[in-house]
């Protein structure tokens, strides 16, 4: 390779990468191109678990990620709440993040718009501080921590934490290790974790293990959620422009290196981007 | 005073941790009601906690103002965007509408948008640091590349085997390290833990050890 090009192609300016980077993220969402989607064993463990659920049934939905990791946990979240809607499982939506409370109410509307009846067929728990603190409690006595929740059907109805079929927890931080320690664990309830992408190596050895039921991992976990559960949303639109944003990453890198060992025999040094 | 700065604190520390400990293993009621009553305390002290976050946040743009210190002018945005969110979850509730609208519509673009400049950021840095020099970056880039491609369905299009070899480095050599990493950090949380209740670490009561 010709050693100026060598070096050019080492110190592209950042801004034709940010330029690029931002085409083609804004392409498929102005109008997706509907690549395929991968279905992990994870989320798929996921699916089935909660397909298996007879309706009726209670499951227990925490969430405690903020704005910043929305863009992942949301679309999951919603594709989920559809699944067990669809299924007439019931839902008690508990906010363990003091960031996620309006999160948890588009859920509860969700509900709502489905027919579901507060306090019998969905309750929204209020936010109590306190993460590790308050997963322990509720493994403990789950009553008793919500001592102020009004009587309702649905919460009357849960005595204890093993009372529900399954527990969802949704973050970008610790809380599904949380989840596991103090109820998982001790109280053998079955966990799915929702999280953002670069907890998925955390909790992948949980999820061999057995101790997770399944995980649904970032936006390519909700993706594939939505496939599985034929509920087509924001995350298979997202996908599309995730997955065009990796590509142009793959070529960055490629094209970085092919231009260094370039640079390198012929005794070129290039620098880094600005 | 050394005994209620220092000594008070180390035996509340051992009585509380002594309690919790052997609630795991004992099923005897009273050690269970107060082990609960433990919890529920942290969650209130974690409630006042986060009241004291608040007044300090306060105190700290108040006086950045008082003193005309730094960026002043933007302390003021801050006070009043909190002054006006506190009061808008203290009179409608925080499941009113009003609450979650200024969630949904300003604090959530917002929040995002700084978030999402991450993207444009790790985009540039990976075009920078991943150049092979040699064995163990080889490797990272390696395994990195063939991740990135399992995960999204273009990759899987291209070639079935980046699906399966992502699925390999995720359970074997991952999980592993994973393991290895959590079972010695679980081991050290046990050491401090056992230090703490002992009153041989004394870093959290604001001192050396």
């Amino acid at each position: 390779m010709n050693p100026e090009l060598a070096t050019k192609l080492q110190n592209i300016d950042r801004r034709i990468i940010y330029a690029v980077l931002f085409i083609t993220l804004a392409i498929p969402m102005l109008k997706p191109l509907g690549l395929p989607v991968n279905i992990t064993s994870w989320t798929k463990a996921a699916y089935e678990t909660i397909d298996a659920i007879p309706s009726g049934k209670v499951v227990l939905f925490t969430a405690s990620f903020g704005p910043s990791q929305a863009a992942e946990n949301q679309p999951m979240g919603i594709a989920v709440m559809t699944h067990l809607i669809r299924k007439k499982v019931k839902v008690v939506l508990d906010p363990t993040g003091a960031e996620a409370l309006p999160y948890m109410m588009v859920y509860a509307n969700m509900c709502k718009a489905a027919g579901y009846k507060e306090g019998e067929d969905y309750i929204v728990l209020s936010y109590l501080a306190g993460e590790e603190s308050v997963f322990a409690a509720i493994g403990k006595d789950i009553k008793s921590l919500y001592a102020s929740q009004p009587k309702s059907p649905l919460w009357d109805s849960i005595k204890d934490v093993t009372d529900f079929a399954l527990m969802l927890d949704s973050s970008g931080g610790p809380s599904n290790r949380y989840a596991l320690a103090h109820i998982g664990g001790p109280k053998k309830v079955k966990i799915i974790a929702l999280i953002v992408g670069n907890l998925l190596t955390v909790l992948q050895p949980y999820y061999s293990a057995g101790q997770l039921a399944g995980i649904i991992s970032a936006l390519s976990g909700a993706a594939e959620y939505e496939t599985l559960a034929k509920a087509p949303g924001a995350a298979l639109s997202g996908m599309d422009a995730q997955s065009l944003g990796h590509l142009w990453v793959i070529f960055l890198i490629v094209v970085g290196n092919i231009a260094y060992y370039s640079s390198k025999k012929t005794g070129t040094r290039g620098g880094a981007s600005r | 005073m050394k005994f209620l700065r220092s000594d008070l604190p180390v035996w509340l520390g051992f009585i509380g941790g002594i309690i919790m400990l052997a609630a795991v293993s004992f099923t005897a009621k009273p050690l269970q009601d107060y082990s609960k009553a433990f919890l529920e305390w942290t969650v209130v002290l974690a409630a006042f906690a986060m009241a004291l976050g608040y007044a300090n946040v306060f105190r700290i743009h108040a006086n950045r103002i008082r003193f005309q210190r730094g960026k002043w002018k933007l302390s003021y945005v801050a006070i009043i965007s909190m002054v006006l969110y506190f009061l808008v979850g203290l009179v409608g509730g925080t499941k009113s509408e009003a609450y979650t609208y200024v969630f949904t519509y300003v604090f959530t673009p917002l929040s995002a948008t700084v978030f999402s400049l991450n993207a444009f950021h790790m985009c540039t840095a990976c075009y920078r640091a991943f150049r092979v020099r040699n064995m163990e970056s080889a490797l990272l880039l390696i395994a990195g590349t063939i991740v990135m491609l399992g995960s999204i369905g273009v990759g899987t299009a291209i070639w079935k085997g980046f699906a399966i070899w992502t699925g390999w480095i995720m359970n074997v050599p991952s999980s592993a390290g994973i393991r290895a990493i959590n079972i010695g950090a679980a081991l050290g949380a046990i050491g401090v833990g056992f230090r703490m209740i002992l009153g041989l670490e004394r870093g959290h009561l604001g001192g050396a050890e």
